[in-house]
C-alpha cells in the first residue's frame, strides 16, 4: 500500500441544494483518503450528507466544489457518458433494498450486471461465493430478504469492480440475516482484498472496519483507522 | 370531503397530467369516431329531407299512357290528404348542340296560370343566370356532376327534327341557355333512362309550359298534408303517403276511363268531320279540272293553224336563201380565178424582172471580158516588137562570130606551119620530136606559166620538166656548145610559137565564149517566140468567146421585151375582170338585205307560236299537278282519315303510374348510398372504441395501485371508502366527459364534412348539416364515460376492501414467471437479458398486452384499409383500362351502313397512322331485373369474333384464365354476374334494346370494373333474338391517344355525318382520377385516425411502464447501463408488442379492405379487390414510424428518471 496516492480520495468535496431561497450544502467540504483493500465504513445519522457522499463517489452525482480521486482517476471531472463508464466498470453496487430486477432469476439478474462489463466473473461462481448455488434458478420472489441482498452483492462483484459501494446493505434485513450479509462483505474485502465502503447509520458496525468516516451536517466529523477489526460475528447491536 | 382532501384530489391532477392526456385523448378519439361517423349518414339524410323541404319535393308523381286533362288535376285536388297538385309536361327529346345530338329530358317550368296561390312543387334553385322569361328560353340543370359545364349560359340547344312527332310536343325548337339550375329532382350524378337516343339522359333542360304543344299534361306532381313535416326515411312517412297514393288508386279507373272515352269521342268526331269535308273537296277540286281542261283544247287548235302559217314563209325564206348562196357561189369561184390569174402574172412579173436582171449581169461580165481582151493584145504587140529587135541583135552577133572564125584558123594555120618548121629545125637534135610533142610543150608551158622560155637552160630545164631528154653532152664540150648553139636558134622560134599559140588560145577561148552566149540568145528568142503564138491564140480564143457572148446578149434583150409586151396585155384584162366581179357582190349584198327583212319576220312569228305553245304546255302541266296534287291530296287524306280510324279503334284503356319518390333515381340511388355508409359507419370506430375501454380501465387501474399506499393511509386515517373513491371517481369522470366532449365536437363536424366531401363528387346538395345529435353523444359519449367509471369503482373496491395494514405494506411484486419460450432452452439461453424481461413483461401484463395489440392492430387496419381503397379504385384505371378494354375510342354511328362505307368507314377503318385497328359492334343499353332493382347492362356484339380479342380481353380475375368470347354462350361481367347471383352454365333471360326477350346460357363470368356488360357472339345473339344484331359502333385503338391527338380525331369525327357519339378511353381514365382525388380526403382522414390511435396506445403504454419500472430503470443506470441501452432496455417492449399488432392487423386491414369495398360500390362498378404489397409496407412502415415517434417521446422521460430512485423504498 502506497502512502502517497490513496486510493480513493475526497478533496474539499462540497454539494448544495437549492431549498426555497436557502442553499443548503449536503456535503461541506468533505476530505478523507480510503485504501486499496479497506474495508471503509462511513457513519453518520440520517440527513447528515452520508448518501450524498456515496452518491457522488458512486458516480451517481456530482459535486459542485472540490476533487474525488478513485485510483488516480478524478473522478469528480467527469461528464455525464463518462460517469456512466465509471459507474460501468470500476463501481459494484449493493442497494439498501437489492433492487432486483423480479422478472429475471438469481442468475440471471447477476449476468444482468456481469453481461456488460469488460472482465466479469462467472456468474455461477460468484453466486456460489456468495452461498447461492442451489438458488440461481429462482426468481427474486422466490427468495429471502438476505438471499437476495446475496443476489444483490453478488451482481455488484461479478462487475469485478475497483470499489463495492454498500448502501445500507442490511437496512432492510433482519439481525441476523443482516449480520451474515455484513459477514459476506467483509470476507470478501479481506478474501479478494476488494475495498468495501459500507455506508450505515448503524455506529456498531464501526468495530468491523479498518477505517471509519463519521459524517456529521455535511462534514467530516471523524477519521480513524482501526488496527484491529473485530470480525462481524462478535459485533452485538 | 375535506379541504385537505380536495387538496389532495387537485395535486393529484396536477401530477398526473400524462395519465389524465392520456384517458382523455382516448376517449376523445373513441368518442368522437363513434359519434361522428355514426351521425354522417343521418346528417346526409336529413341534408337531403332538408333540401327537399326546400324544394317543395313532390310525395307522389302520377304519370298516364294518355296524358292528364285539368279534369284530372281537379279530381286528384279533391282528394283527401292531397296538398298540392301540380300540372306538369315532360318529354325525352334529341337535342343538337353544336355537332353533337345527346338526349335531354325537357321539363315544364311550374304552371303559373292557377287562379289559387299554391306552393310550386319541385321548385328549382338558381345557381347562375336568371329563369327563362320568354317563349324560346331555357334553364339547365346543374346536377352532381356539372353536366351543364358544357352548355353554359348563352349557348344555343336545338331540338333535333329526327324527333318523332315533334310537333305534337313543342311548339318552339331552338333554345338560348338563360340560366343554370339545381333540381331536387336530379341530385345523382347517375344518369336517368331515357325513352330516345342511346337510353340515357345527359341533358336536363327545363322549359316555359307555352312551349309545349301537348293536348295533356304528361304528369302531375302532389304533395301530401303533414308529409312535409314527417321526415321521409322515417316511419311516419310511408304510411302518410300510402293512404294517399291508396285514395288516388281508387280514382284511377273512373279517371282512365273518362280519358278513353274523351279521347275517343272527339277522335270518331274528329274523323267524321274529315270524311265530310273530304268528299266536299273532292267534289270542287274535279269540277275544276275539267273547266281547266276544256280551255287546254281551244287553245291548243289555234296555236296549229298559226304554226302551218309560219312554216309558208319559212319554206319562201329557204328558196330565196339558196339562190343567193347559188350567185354567191359562182361569185366565189370567179374571184377565186381572178386571183388565180392575179398571181401568175405576178409570178411573170417576178420572172421578167430575174431575167432583166440576169441579163444586165451577163453584160457586164461581157464588158470585163472585152477590157481584158485588149489588155493582152497590147501585152502581145510590144512582146512582138521585143522580139524582133532581139532577133535582129543576134543576126549581128553570127556574123561577128564568123569573122572571128576566120580569123582564127587563119592564125592556126600560121601556128601549124610555124610548128612544122621548128620541128623541122629540131629534127637534127630532137628527131622524136612531132609537132604535137612540140604544142603538148608549149601547152605546158603556158599552164605552167613559164612562159616561153628565154635562154637555153630554161628551154632544158623546162624540156626535163616537161618529159623530154635531150642527148646529155657534157660540158663545154663541142656538142654542149652545138646544142646552145642549136637552142639559141630555136629559142626565138619557139617563143614565138609560144607567143602565138597564146593568141590563138585566148581567140579561141573567146570566140567559144561569144557562140555559147550567141546560143543562148537564140534559145532565148526561140522561147518567146513560142510564147507569143500561144498568147496570141488565147487571144485569138478569148474574142471568139466575147463575140459569142455579145451575140447572146443581145438575143436575150429582144426576148425580153417581147415577153414585157405581152404581160401588160394579160394585167389589162384582169383589171377588167376585176370590175366585173365587184358588180356582182353588191347585186348579193342587195339582195341578202332585203332576205334578213324577211327572216326577222318569220322569227317574230316563231316566237309569238313558241310562246303560245309553252304556255300552253305549261297549262297542261299545272293541269296534271294540279289533278295529281289533288288525288294525292285526297288520298292522303282519306289515308289519314282512315288510319285514324285504326288508331282509334285500337286506342288501349289509358293507364296510370302513380309513384313515389322511391322511383327518383337520385333518391334512391341516395338513400341506398347511406345505408351503405350506415355499416361502415358502425364497424370502423369499434376499434376505437374497443382500444378507449381498455386503455381507460389499464390506466386507471393503474392509478389506484400506484396510490395503494395513500388509500391505505386515508383509509387508516378514518375517511370512508366512498369518499376514498370518490377521488378516482372523479378523476376518472373528467378526464372522460371532457374527452367525450372534446371527441364530440370534432366528431359531429369533421367526419360528416370529409365523408360527405366524399360523396359530393356523387350527389349535389346545397349544404350538409353537422348538428349535434343526442342520441349519438349519449350512446358513444355515455358509455365510455359509464364504462371508465365502472372499471375505476371496481377497481378501487378492490383494494379497499383490504384492510388498511396490508395496504400501507408494499405490494409483494408481481413475480417473475416463467414463459412458454423459456422451454426451448436452447434458443432462451442465446437471448440476452433485456429481451429475456422483454419477453417475460410481455407476457406478465396481459390487458396492456391486448389494449397495445389491438389498438397497434387496428392502426394498421386502418392503414390498409385506407391504402387499399386508392388501389381498388386505382384498380379501375389500370385492370379495366390496361388489362381488359385494350381500345381507346368507341364511335356510336346512327347508320349502321357508316362503317361499311363512306367517310366514316375509310376514316376508322382504312387509317393505319391514326388508327392501327378497328372493330365493328353492336352495342345496347339495357335494363335486366335484378332482385333490388332493375341494373344497367350493356350489350355487345362484335361483328369480327376473331378480332374482337385484340380489343377486349376477357378473363376471369382470380385465376386470370381467359374466357374468350366464342359462337354460342354469353360472357356476363363479375359484378353482374353477381349482382344477379349466377355462374359459368347459369341460363339467364335478357332483353335487348328493343326489349325483346330471349334466354342464354352463361359460358363464363369475366374480369370487369366499369360498368355491366354482356358479351355474345352475333350467331348467339341472333339466335336468340330471332335477328341479327344492328352494328351501331366500332372499337379502335390507336397507336397515340394523346390529348392533342385525341381533339384531332374527335374533330374530324364529329364533323362528318351520321357519328353520334365518341368515347375515348382516356377520357375515363381522367374521370377515375378526378373520383380518386376526392377519396384522397378520406384515406387521408383514415390515416390521421390511425395515428391518433397508435400514439394514445403505444404512449399510454409506454408511459404505464416506465411509472411502474422507475426504480428498474434507475437500478440499471446505476448499474451503468448507457442511454441508448435504457432506452432500448424499455421501448423494445414497445416495438415487440407493435410488430405482434402488425401481423394481426394485416388480416384485420384485408377484412376490413374487403368489407369497405364491397359495401360501397355501386351497381355499375366493380372495385378491385387487391391490395398492392407496396401498400401493405407503407402501412407496416408508418405503424413502425409511429412506434418510433412515441419511444422518442418516452426516451425523453426516461433521461429524467433519477437514479436516486433506485435508493427509495418500494411503494
Amino acid at each position: 500500500m502506497e502512502q502517497k496516492t490513496p486510493f480513493v480520495q475526497f478533496q474539499n468535496v462540497c454539494k448544495y441544494y437549492q431549498v426555497g431561497d436557502n442553499r443548503f450544502a449536503a456535503s461541506d467540504h468533505i476530505s478523507f483518503t480510503i485504501e486499496k483493500g479497506e474495508f471503509c465504513v462511513i457513519l453518520g445519522p440520517s440527513g447528515a450528507g452520508k448518501t450524498t457522499v456515496l452518491n457522488m463517489l458512486g458516480g451517481m452525482d456530482t459535486c459542485d466544489e472540490g476533487t474525488i480521486l478513485l485510483d488516480g482517476e478524478c473522478v469528480s471531472s467527469f461528464d455525464s457518458k463518462r460517469l456512466t463508464t465509471y459507474r460501468r466498470y470500476d463501481v459494484g453496487f449493493v442497494f439498501q433494498f437489492y433492487n432486483l430486477v423480479q422478472n429475471l432469476t438469481a442468475k440471471e439478474n447477476v449476468e444482468l450486471a456481469s453481461e456488460i462489463c469488460k472482465d466479469p466473473l462467472d456468474a455461477d461462481t460468484v453466486l456460489a461465493e456468495v452461498g447461492l448455488s442451489d438458488r440461481t434458478d429462482n426468481f427474486p420472489a422466490q427468495l429471502s430478504g438476505g438471499e437476495q441482498q446475496r443476489v444483490s452483492i453478488a451482481r455488484a462483484l461479478a462487475k469485478n469492480p475497483k470499489i463495492l459501494l454498500c448502501d445500507e446493505p442490511t437496512g432492510a434485513l433482519d439481525y441476523k440475516t443482516g449480520k451474515q450479509v455484513l459477514a459476506l462483505l467483509q470476507q470478501t474485502c479481506r478474501k479478494q482484498g476488494r475495498t468495501v465502503i459500507v455506508i450505515t447509520h448503524n455506529s456498531a458496525l464501526a468495530a468491523m472496519a479498518d477505517r471509519v468516516i463519521r459524517i456529521g451536517s455535511g462534514k467530516v466529523v471523524e477519521e480513524k483507522l482501526n488496527e484491529h477489526p473485530t470480525p462481524v460475528e462478535e459485533i452485538e447491536w | 370531503m375535506t379541504r385537505s382532501y380536495r387538496k389532495n384530489i387537485r395535486r393529484t391532477f396536477k401530477h398526473t397530467k400524462s395519465r389524465f392526456i392520456a384517458i382523455f385523448s382516448i376517449v376523445a378519439l373513441g368518442v368522437g369516431f363513434l359519434a361522428g361517423l355514426n351521425a354522417t349518414p343521418d346528417d346526409m339524410k336529413e341534408s337531403m329531407e332538408a333540401y327537399m323541404d326546400d324544394a317543395n319535393f313532390y310525395d307522389i308523381r302520377v304519370v298516364s299512357t294518355l296524358g292528364l286533362t285539368d279534369d284530372d288535376v281537379s279530381a286528384l285536388a279533391a282528394i283527401d290528404g292531397v296538398k298540392d297538385v301540380q300540372p306538369a309536361y315532360n318529354a325525352d327529346l334529341l337535342v343538337q348542340t353544336g355537332d353533337d345530338t345527346v338526349v335531354a329530358r325537357a321539363h315544364s317550368l311550374p304552371l303559373t296560370t292557377g287562379a289559387e296561390k299554391q306552393d310550386i312543387i319541385n321548385k328549382l334553385f338558381l345557381v347562375d343566370g336568371r329563369m327563362p322569361e320568354k317563349s324560346g328560353e331555357c334553364v339547365v340543370e346543374a346536377g352532381a356532376n356539372d353536366m351543364a359545364s358544357a352548355y353554359p349560359i348563352g349557348s344555343k340547344l336545338v331540338i333535333s327534327p329526327e324527333n318523332e312527332d315533334l310537333d305534337s310536343k313543342l311548339s318552339t325548337t331552338e333554345y338560348e341557355v338563360v340560366g343554370i339550375v339545381h333540381s331536387a329532382n336530379y341530385f345523382s350524378f347517375e344518369r336517368e333512362p331515357a325513352s330516345v337516343g342511346n337510353g340515357r339522359v345527359n341533358l336536363l333542360m327545363y322549359l316555359l309550359p307555352e312551349d309545349y304543344a301537348f293536348a295533356a299534361y304528361t304528369e302531375i306532381y302532389l304533395t301530401v298534408d303533414g308529409a312535409l313535416a314527417a321526415n321521409s326515411l322515417g316511419d311516419d312517412y310511408d304510411p302518410l303517403v300510402d293512404a294517399v297514393k291508396t285514395k288516388i288508386e281508387a280514382i284511377q279507373d273512373l279517371r282512365c276511363q273518362t280519358r278513353y272515352d274523351e279521347i275517343y269521342d272527339e277522335a270518331q268526331q274528329k274523323i267524321d268531320d274529315a270524311w265530310d269535308s273530304y268528299n266536299e273537296a273532292k267534289e270542287e277540286a274535279d269540277q275544276k279540272l275539267s273547266d281547266a281542261k276544256t280551255e287546254l283544247t281551244d287553245g291548243e287548235k289555234e296555236l296549229a293553224d298559226g304554226q302551218a302559217e309560219y312554216e309558208q314563209g319559212e319554206a319562201d325564206y329557204a328558196d330565196a336563201l339558196s339562190q343567193i348562196a347559188e350567185n354567191e357561189q359562182k361569185l366565189a369561184d370567179g374571184e377565186i380565178q381572178l386571183s388565180d390569174a392575179k398571181r401568175k402574172l405576178q409570178e411573170a412579173d417576178a420572172r421578167i424582172s430575174n431575167s432583166e436582171t440576169l441579163l444586165q449581169q451577163n453584160e457586164a461580165k461581157l464588158d470585163s471580158a472585152k477590157t481584158e481582151l485588149d489588155k493582152g493584145q497590147a501585152q502581145y504587140d510590144s512582146g512582138m516588137t521585143t522580139y524582133q529587135s532581139g532577133k535582129k541583135q543576134l543576126e549581128d552577133g553570127q556574123a561577128q562570130l564568123d569573122a572571128a572564125k576566120e580569123q582564127l584558123d587563119t592564125a592556126k594555120a600560121g601556128y601549124q606551119s610555124g610548128l612544122a618548121g621548128c620541128v623541122q629545125g629540131m629534127t637534127s637534135l630532137l628527131p622524136s620530136m612531132t609537132a604535137d610533142g612540140l604544142d603538148g610543150f608549149l601547152a605546158f608551158l603556158s599552164n605552167k606559166g613559164y612562159g616561153a622560155p628565154q635562154t637555153t637552160t630554161a628551154f632544158l630545164q623546162n624540156m626535163a620538166e616537161y618529159g623530154v631528154a635531150l642527148p646529155s653532152v657534157s660540158a663545154n664540150s663541142v656538142e654542149a656548145a652545138y646544142l646552145e648553139q642549136w637552142i639559141s636558134q630555136l629559142l626565138p622560134a619557139i617563143s614565138q610559137l609560144y607567143s602565138a599559140r597564146e593568141s590563138i588560145t585566148a581567140g579561141q577561148s573567146a570566140y567559144d565564149a561569144n557562140a555559147d552566149k550567141l546560143a543562148e540568145n537564140k534559145k532565148l528568142l526561140a522561147d518567146s517566140k513560142e510564147q507569143l503564138a500561144q498568147a496570141n491564140q488565147k487571144l485569138q480564143k478569148g474574142q471568139k468567146q466575147y463575140d459569142e457572148g455579145r451575140k447572146q446578149l443581145e438575143n436575150g434583150k429582144k426576148q425580153l421585151a417581147g415577153a414585157k409586151a405581152m404581160l401588160a396585155g394579160s394585167w389589162a384584162t384582169l383589171s377588167g375582170k376585176q370590175t366585173e366581179l365587184t358588180d356582182g357582190l353588191s347585186r348579193i349584198s342587195d339582195a341578202k338585205a332585203s332576205l334578213k327583212d324577211a327572216r326577222n319576220k318569220l322569227d317574230d312569228a316563231k316566237a309569238t307560236i313558241a310562246e303560245n305553245a309553252q304556255k300552253l304546255a305549261d297549262g297542261e302541266i299545272s293541269y296534271e299537278d294540279a289533278k295529281k296534287e289533288v288525288d294525292e291530296k285526297l288520298a292522303d287524306a282519306r289515308q289519314e282519315i282512315e288510319d285514324g280510324q285504326t288508331d282509334l279503334d285500337t286506342l288501349e284503356m289509358p293507364k296510370w303510374y302513380v309513384w313515389g319518390r322511391d322511383k327518383n333515381v337520385s333518391y334512391s340511388s341516395f338513400t341506398a348510398n347511406i345505408d351503405k355508409l350506415n355499416a361502415i359507419t358502425t364497424v370502423f370506430p369499434v376499434f376505437f372504441f374497443l382500444v378507449a375501454a381498455l386503455v381507460v380501465s389499464t390506466t386507471m387501474t393503474r392509478m389506484v395501485e400506484e396510490e395503494r399506499l395513500q388509500i391505505g393511509t386515508m383509509k387508516a386515517l378514518g375517511y370512508s371508502a366512498r369518499t376514498i373513491m370518490q377521488k378516482y371517481i372523479l378523476y376518472a369522470l373528467t378526464a372522460s366527459v371532457s374527452g367525450t366532449l372534446v371527441g364530440l365536437a370534432v366528431g359531429f363536424k369533421a367526419f360528416p364534412s370529409i365523408i360527405w366531401s366524399a360523396y359530393e363528387m356523387m350527389y349535389y346538395m346545397p349544404a350538409i348539416a353537422t348538428p349535434w345529435r343526442l342520441s349519438q353523444a349519449l350512446f358513444s359519449g355515455g358509455t365510455l364515460i359509464a364504462l371508465s367509471l365502472l372499471v375505476t369503482a371496481l377497481t378501487c373496491r378492490s383494494s379497499l376492501s383490504e384492510v388498511p395494514a396490508t395496504l400501507m405494506l408494499p405490494r409483494a411484486p408481481k413475480a417473475g414467471k416463467r414463459i412458454l419460450l423459456e422451454r426451448i432452452t436452447p434458443l432462451w439461453r442465446h437471448f440476452p437479458f433485456s429481451w429475456k424481461v422483454t419477453c417475460r413483461n410481455l407476457f406478465r401484463y396481459k390487458k396492456r398486452f391486448w389494449m397495445t395489440v389491438i389498438g397497434v392492430a387496428g392502426c394498421t387496419s386502418l392503414l390498409i384499409a385506407g391504402f387499399g381503397i386508392s388501389d381498388s379504385l386505382n384498380a379501375i384505371i389500370t385492370k379495366q383500362y390496361d388489362d381488359v378494354f385494350h381500345y381507346d375510342l368507341m364511335t356510336i354511328v346512327t347508320e349502321e351502313d357508316a362503317l361499311t362505307q363512306g367517310s366514316v368507314q375509310e376514316y376508322l377503318f382504312e387509317n393505319p397512322t391514326v388508327f392501327s385497328d378497328s372493330l365493328a359492334i353492336s352495342i345496347q343499353s339495357t335494363r335486366q331485373e335484378a332482385e333490388d332493382g332493375d341494373v344497367d347492362v350493356y350489350l355487345m356484339v362484335p361483328k369480327d369474333l376473331s378480332a374482337f380479342g385484340d380489343f377486349v380481353d376477357l378473363h376471369e380475375r382470380i385465376s386470370r384464365k381467359a374466357t374468350p368470347l366464342q359462337e354460342d354462350g354469353i360472357i356476363v361481367t363479375e359484378k353482374l354476374a353477381k349482382t344477379l347471383g349466377i355462374q359459368a352454365g347459369d341460363s339467364i333471360t335478357l332483353q335487348n334494346e328493343d326489349e325483346e326477350k330471349a334466354s342464354f346460357t352463361v359460358t363464363g363470368v369475366c374480369e370487369h370494373y366499369v360498368s355491366n356488360y354482356v358479351y355474345m357472339s352475333a350467331a348467339t345473339y341472333k339466335a336468340g333474338f330471332k335477328k341479327a344484331p344492328v352494328y351501331n359502333a366500332a372499337l379502335s385503338k390507336m397507336p397515340d391517344d394523346s390529348q392533342t391527338m385525341r381533339d384531332q380525331v374527335s374533330a374530324v369525327l364529329l364533323d362528318m355525318d351520321h357519328v353520334a357519339s365518341l368515347t375515348f378511353t382516356q377520357d375515363n381514365v381522367k374521370q377515375v382520377l378526378n373520383m380518386l382525388n376526392s377519396i384522397d380526403a378520406v384515406v387521408v382522414l383514415i390515416i390521421v385516425c390511425a395515428a391518433g390511435l397508435a400514439f394514445v396506445v403505444l404512449y399510454n403504454l409506454s408511459n404505464i411502464n416506465v411509472a411502474e419500472r422507475v426504480k428498474e430503470i434507475a437500478t440499471i443506470k446505476v448499474l451503468g447501463f448507457y442511454d441508448r441501452e435504457v432506452d432500448s432496455y424499455v421501448n423494445r417492449e414497445s416495438y415487440a408488442l407493435t410488430i405482434i399488432g402488425i401481423f394481426f392487423g394485416i388480416f384485420g386491414g384485408i377484412a376490413l379492405h374487403r368489407f369497405v369495398i364491397t359495401t360501397v360500390e355501386v351497381d355499375a362498378v366493380m372495385f378491385g379487390r387487391s391490395i398492392r404489397p407496396v401498400s401493405f409496407l407503407y402501412a407496416i412502415l408508418l405503424t413502425l414510424l409511429f412506434s418510433i415517434i412515441v419511444s422518442l417521446v418516452i426516451g425523453r422521460s426516461l433521461k429524467k428518471v433519477s437514479m436516486v430512485e433506485s435508493m427509495k423504498a418500494p411503494e
